[in-house]
């Protein structure tokens, strides 16, 4: 499975963000930094053509995501809810975008530790996509 | 006024189907899970069911199935992020009126709600 261009995942995500945010994100050359990982919303799909896709951000890019929907100052229960509904939206359109259609989205998590969610990896690929006033996240996918 | 069930483990989720229809003159209730509407639709006049698929302790397909096997014929729209034909099969198989793929985009969703309520009302 080739992962596609960045541009193309800027514009996926996009499609989710538009709706639930109310702004779009693009490509941003620059790699991802640790603060970039204060927390993520991860999902891991098994099955015959298996892949994670983790969305992170700094915790003032976690509370700008969630106030965002929420229209109120974010909490951390609020934060893991947005991360959780956004990588699960995510996964959904980059399955349809892919064409993977024979597994099933499955319930997503938060991971809180700080770390890169996919851990390091030849197959994993993370990227930096920048919003609204500088919100930064870090969108990472693996096909193992 | 017609009152919609909103169940989705997400409260982003039912923050954002609340606002969407709130400007339809309809009362919203929320439930967290399919265990939760049962209740809620055993308690309540519910006119509408938005219903999530991917939920945890008991998923959309199994609230749905659950409400059908004991004669419930509320109107349900799914509410969905997976767009796998074996899944939106199964939920028109269950006799859902209709589906929305997340994000839902808020025309569409209204024109959903509308249509629905339009025919629980007329019939």
């Amino acid at each position: 499975m080739n992962i596609p261009s960045p541009t193309t995942l800027a514009s996926i995500f996009s499609g989710v963000t538009r709706p639930m945010l109310g702004f779009p994100f693009e490509v941003d050359r620059a790699e991802p930094t640790p603060d970039l990982y204060w927390r993520s919303g991860v999902m891991r799909i098994g099955g015959a053509t298996p892949f994670s896709l983790a969305i992170s951000s700094d915790e003032a890019g976690c509370g700008a995501l969630a106030s965002s929907i929420f229209g109120e100052r974010a909490t951390l229960e609020l934060i893991d809810d947005a991360l959780r509904e956004l990588v699960n939206v995510t996964a959904g359109a980059l399955k349809w975008r892919l064409r993977i259609d024979e597994q099933a989205l499955v319930v997503p998590r938060v991971a809180a530790d700080g770390k890169p969610p996919l851990g390091p990896s030849a197959d994993t690929v993370a990227l930096v996509l920048r919003g609204r006033a500088g919100v930064r996240i870090a969108l990472s996918i693996s096909w193992a | 006024m017609p009152t919609i069930l909103a169940v989705d483990d997400s409260r982003a989720v039912r923050t954002l189907l609340r606002r969407e229809v709130k400007d339809l003159g309809v009362e919203v209730v929320e439930a967290e899970d399919g265990l939760q509407a049962l209740e809620r639709l055993r308690t309540s006049r519910i006119d509408l069911v938005l219903l999530d698929v991917t939920m945890p302790r008991m998923d959309g397909v199994e609230a749905l199935r659950a409400m059908r096997e004991t004669g419930n014929k509320t109107p349900v729209i799914m509410l969905t992020s997976e767009s796998s034909t074996s899944v939106v099969d199964r939920v028109l198989g269950l006799g859902v009126s209709d589906y929305v793929l997340k994000p839902f985009k808020p025309d569409t969703l209204k024109e959903k709600v509308q249509q629905v309520l339009r025919s629980r009302m007329a019939g």
